[in-house]
């Protein structure tokens, strides 16, 4: 039978309304789905921007690094608390935007929610870092200790602090002084063009120091997936 | 299918906002009536699992309201919700719908239905901040029945209808109380007397008054008022 057989025959046979649809679908089993799965959709509501951030500072760091390799650490430095600002606001958003409430009270919790828009950000991230290292090394001719601390030290830094600020300020508050914080790292960093962070210091001790920063992160993010398994009652909110 | 609060209770440094609540719901509609103040969301917010209490349990038949089962089955509409910017009617239901479970394909099928359902199906497509406050409220009861869900907890849900708007969810309530638990807070007493079968009233965290209303016990509105009077003359 083709198509327009099939369409003729639906038009002429109309199907009979559907009864009791509603306790039909009430019996049906609610499907489980799996933390990929569910991770995975979360992937189209992160914002553009956070994307954009990456994206640009990826497009940035390439292009220094063939027209101006001598500029390519300070400019790339200066950039990534920027980017490190983007996953904190993604981390933030709920809070900002008022939907903590909803997406708590929902099946996937938010600190499920959280979890994932971490998860999907942390590996974003990671590519572009991983990315950056090996290019320090091979355009501004650093060693692997070296770039990995031109590249993790702003990133980290910005992170805690902003994760930090995020915990004892509500509201779009926390924009706008995570986007001081970025900038005034960003700003100590061009300050010192072309040479942002000591490189005469000893491999041993910038290693230690981009251990602290990252155990640092990690506490600071555990913190905040801590605090979103409640909403934070406020007396005043409810009187 | 049951909803078991037991001895539920939400203190704050030296007040008790939620003062050892215990209730069974069945199937049914129950209207909670209080004063600001009184408890009514701190209530509501336990029972959705986004408060924490200071004692008691919440069960709704054997899960815990700490689980993912409890949370389900769950539809909860908050008394203000907010969305994010660039959020079309659309893209709210779709996103609520992800975190609910719903599949893509189930989700935007569901969503179609729901606008028809309040009436938004020409703002599906537009962006939330078009919105007014009533298209806000309906698109907010929208977002609680995306899961069918068995537990429904709206808080204050017809603020900023408009009386026809209020009729048509009253109806809408009704239907859903004769097989679910539909819990409600409101302070329009004629809300509670026209869709609950029974009223829960709720006075300094403790519920004063539990059962059916009927036209023999008097008036509702004149019954909560001289409540409030007893405090003030005491």
């Amino acid at each position: 039978m083709n198509q327009r057989e099939k369409s003729w025959l639906q038009q002429a046979f109309a199907a009979p309304p559907p009864q009791r649809r509603e306790v039909f679908l009430r019996k049906l089993p609610t499907p489980a789905i799996r933390s990929t799965t569910f991770v995975f959709t979360q992937i189209r509501y992160i914002r553009r921007t956070v994307w954009a951030a990456s994206t640009l500072v990826f497009a940035a760091a390439l292009l220094c690094a063939y027209m101006m390799p001598e500029h390519l650490v300070g400019l790339t430095s200066a950039l990534l608390p920027f980017v490190a600002v983007t996953a904190v606001s993604e981390s933030t958003r709920s809070e900002v935007c008022g939907m903590s409430e909803l997406e708590t009270a929902s099946r996937f919790s938010r600190k499920s929610l959280l979890f994932a828009r971490l998860t999907i950000l942390g590996i974003l991230h990671g590519i572009l870092l991983a990315f950056l290292i090996p290019l320090f090394g091979r355009f501004a001719m650093l060693s692997l200790v070296q770039s990995g601390t031109q590249v993790l030290i702003p990133y980290l830094l910005t992170t805690i602090l902003c994760l930090h600020v995020s915990r004892h300020v509500a509201g779009r508050e926390t924009s706008y002084l995570c986007t001081t914080v970025a900038a005034l790292i960003s700003g100590s960093i061009l300050i010192q063009w072309d040479t942002p962070l000591p490189l005469w210091w000893a491999d041993a001790p910038m290693l230690l120091i981009v251990l602290a920063l990252a155990v640092l992160t990690v506490l600071e993010y555990r913190k905040q997936l801590t605090n979103s398994e409640e909403f934070l009652w406020n007396y005043e909110l409810t009187n | 299918m049951e909803l078991r609060i037991n001895q539920l209770k939400k203190q704050y440094k030296n007040r008790t906002v939620v003062d050892n609540v215990s209730l069974c719901l069945s199937p049914g509609v129950y209207g909670l009536l209080g004063a600001n103040g009184a408890g009514k969301t701190t209530l509501m917010r336990m029972l959705c699992g986004i408060l924490q209490p200071s004692g008691g349990t919440v069960r709704f038949d054997r899960y815990d309201v700490t689980t993912e089962e409890y949370r389900s089955v769950l539809g909860y509409l908050p008394q203000d919700f907010g969305y994010y910017p660039d959020f079309t009617g659309m893209d709210f239901l779709l996103y609520l719908s992800a975190l609910k479970g719903l599949d893509r394909t189930q989700a935007k099928r569901r969503a179609a239905e729901l606008f028809q359902l309040v009436s938004l199906e020409e703002q599906a497509n537009r962006k939330i901040k078009t919105y007014s406050g009533g298209m806000k409220q309906r698109l907010g009861i929208a977002q609680a029945l995306l899961n069918r869900p068995k537990l429904l907890v709206l808080d204050e849900p017809t603020a900023g209808l408009d009386p026809k708007e209020r009729v048509r969810f009253r109806e809408l309530i009704a239907a859903l109380g004769k097989e679910n638990i539909v819990l409600l807070s409101t302070h329009i007493v004629s809300d509670i007397e026209h869709i609950a079968d029974i009223v829960l009233m709720m006075k300094d965290g403790r519920i004063i008054y539990n059962g059916a209303w009927d036209d023999s016990r008097g008036d509702l509105e004149a019954f909560y008022l001289s409540q409030f009077e007893e405090e003030e003359t005491q």
